[in-house]
């Protein structure tokens, strides 16, 4: 008899543990017009970590998106309509790093540098790179005529070795400043900010906050962790004056690296606003199989302010009417003229 | 590929029946007394001084929902390798020192066709089983043991976070059944054995932690969460028949996985069912074990 409760205790106990198993099944809607919609309101609902800024900063209510597009989606609507709409309320979140990935096309919102100047030409920039720059690790650098060292850094995606670093800084060891142009560049990989930045530090720095959504609600978030970047001490430094150059085609981890930048005593900002895009990415899929970016988490500069809408520089400068039909850069030369300010003080 | 997509294998059906079977055994074994005899007359589990290795492939479905990489279901073919042998216990008379190591791979796709992800895992499964019930034609051993998984599932969409590595160790249950059938004066051993790992560790990032924060800025507390029952359930089992074929035993069988988990705020689960083909061994042991 004993026995007999002991087995059905234990049969008992197998039953109730496995219903633990039977919550994990697959929420997605079903593959139709409507249930694509449900799927991308409620993902972004949950996991878009802007909400709540964006509600402040221009009135963006989720909700009210809803009961906008709702009506657009009808049950036979073709494919290229769905994707239409679905990128029109997407892109009522204004952020740079939210697309829709289809085969039909990439939906995407580029009004954060499409709308502005573009404050940087190439045929301007060779004029002061001209044709002998050097080439290193995605680094194009020359040094000008008033002895002033200037770096083109176009793209933060490819792999930033330090030899390349220590091959610039000791190409520009006797130059009086250093002018790192990274207007245009759009981001890549949030790792080679901290290779940079490490060269121009020499103790360590706060240089922003990182947190996470931990729930699906707007306001759920974790504490904020501390973005601290140590100097790179066995490795060259920099310690003359720096100038950033910036424009509305600096995006992403350019945004973050602009940032950084400007949290540092010898190193002044000159040039448009950044892009912004101050959201790390994400992705998620869709019923269908389209695939969808979205800012996940939300990092802030040393003071805890937003960066989803770009950096402000110290000095704002556009390239001019006139400096452009010259051959000139304005902001290049803006940066040459606060480098030779900061060594006469 | 079949079983990948039918329900039944890939629903929490399939895992209860074989709890409740398991945990019947002894009453069914109960009802019908019979006389105890040894086991090496029997010769289906080793004895001293000798081993019984089997290694085996296995071809079959894999099923997987992991929130943390997408919120849709994968499914794909898997492939399996698996080695597992059993021997005696030298140090405590009617214990047995079975192990199991598997490795498991699938490319799997959306249902609709367009997203791709590949998943790996490798198990290994030691434990330490008394004889609870020793027949004629039938035996049964259980005890504690160890389970370790390592692996990852790879999402090739996903831009920031396209991987979620698995590890989880726990200490676990684990039994086998083994039944000697005779067809036509040949020995056939049916084996069904159960894994089922209780406590442990399981590696699972929160809802919403990114790798930029476990990798680099090291906030790997969210990441990491004592796995029980109630937060994940895993059971793996394997129904075999070793049949004697010229000078070798061929094993013929089933292997079936289903490994869920619910913690911070992230469901996975990942079902696997495998057909599997291998060939069983006895080996003598001749010097310090091996």
């Amino acid at each position: 008899m004993r026995h007999h409760i002991m087995n059905i205790k234990a049969l008992l106990l197998s039953l109730s543990v496995l219903s633990v198993t039977s919550c994990i099944r697959e929420t997605m809607p079903d593959n139709t017009p409507a249930g694509n919609f449900e799927a991308l309101w409620e993902m972004m609902d949950q996991r878009y970590c802007f909400f709540d800024y964006k509600a402040s900063e221009y009135g963006l209510d989720w909700n009210e998106v809803y009961v906008r597009y709702k009506p657009r989606i009808s049950d036979n609507m073709s494919s290229e309509g769905l994707f239409e709409v679905l990128c029109e309320m997407l892109s009522e979140l204004r952020d740079g790093h939210v697309n829709l990935y289809s085969s039909i096309d990439v939906g995407r919102n580029w009004s954060w540098y499409e709308a502005f100047p573009p404050n940087f030409y190439e045929h301007l920039q060779s004029n002061y790179l001209g044709t002998d720059y050097r080439i290193g690790g995605g680094l194009r650098y020359q040094i000008l005529d008033d002895n002033v060292g200037y770096i083109y850094y176009s793209d933060f995606t490819g792999s930033l070795d330090d030899s390349y670093l220590n091959r610039a800084l000791n190409y520009f060891s006797l130059c009086n400043g250093l002018i790192i142009d990274v207007r245009s560049n759009g981001g890549g990989y949030i790792f080679n900010i901290d290779k940079i930045v490490s060269r121009f530090i020499e103790e360590p720095v706060l240089c922003g906050y990182v947190c996470h959504k931990n729930g699906p609600g707007h306001s759920d978030f974790s504490d904020y962790a501390e973005r601290w970047i140590e100097p790179a001490t066995d490795q060259l430094r920099w310690n003359k004056p720096v100038a950033i150059l910036s424009n509305r085609g600096c995006y992403s981890a350019t945004n973050t690296f602009v940032s950084d930048m400007k949290a540092l005593p010898q190193v002044c900002v000159i040039g448009d606003r950044t892009g912004g895009g101050g959201g790390i990415p994400s992705s998620f899929e869709l019923p269908n199989g389209w695939s969808v970016r979205y800012s996940a988490c939300p990092m802030l500069d040393s003071d805890r302010r937003q960066i989803e809408f770009g950096v402000e520089p110290d000095i704002r400068v556009d390239i001019s009417d006139s400096d452009f039909a010259r051959g000139v850069d304005t902001i290049i030369e803006s940066a040459r003229v606060w480098i030779n300010s900061f060594l006469s003080k | 590929m079949i079983l990948g997509r039918c329900r039944f294998f890939n629903s929490t059906v399939l895992p209860m029946v074989t709890c409740a079977l398991f945990a019947a055994i002894p009453l069914v074994t109960w009802a019908f007394p019979d006389k105890e005899t040894d086991l090496g007359e029997v010769g289906m589990s080793p004895v001293n001084k000798e081993r019984i290795s089997a290694v085996s492939l296995g071809f079959g479905g894999m099923n997987a929902l992991d929130e943390y990489l997408s919120p849709g279901v994968y499914r794909g073919m898997a492939f399996d390798f698996s080695y597992q042998t059993i021997r005696r216990f030298r140090q405590a008379d009617g214990w047995y020192s079975p192990y199991f190591f598997n490795v498991v791979a699938s490319p799997m796709r959306m249902g609709n066709g367009n997203g791709r992800t590949y998943a790996l895992m490798l198990d290994f499964r030691p434990s330490w089983e008394r004889l609870w019930i020793q027949k004629p034609k039938f035996t049964l051993t259980a005890g504690p043991g160890l389970f370790v998984r390592v692996g990852g599932v790879y999402n090739v969409r996903n831009s920031n976070n396209p991987a979620q590595l698995k590890l989880h160790i726990a200490a676990s249950v684990s039994g086998e059944a083994a039944y000697r059938l005779t067809v036509s004066s040949f020995p056939i051993d049916l084996r069904w054995r159960i894994d089922i790992p209780l406590l442990g560790y399981n590696f699972s990032p929160d809802f919403g932690l990114q790798y930029y924060e476990m990798y680099y800025l090291g906030q790997m507390s969210g990441a990491s969460h004592f796995a029980w029952p109630g937060n994940l359930l895993m059971l793996g089992q394997r129904i075999s028949a070793d049949i004697p074929v010229g000078g070798v035993r061929l094993r013929l069988g089933y292997m079936g996985d289903y490994w869920g988990y619910n913690m911070g705020g992230v469901r996975c689960r990942i079902f696997s069912n495998t057909f599997l083909i291998g060939i069983v061994r006895r080996v003598e042991i001749k010097h310090n074990g091996r």
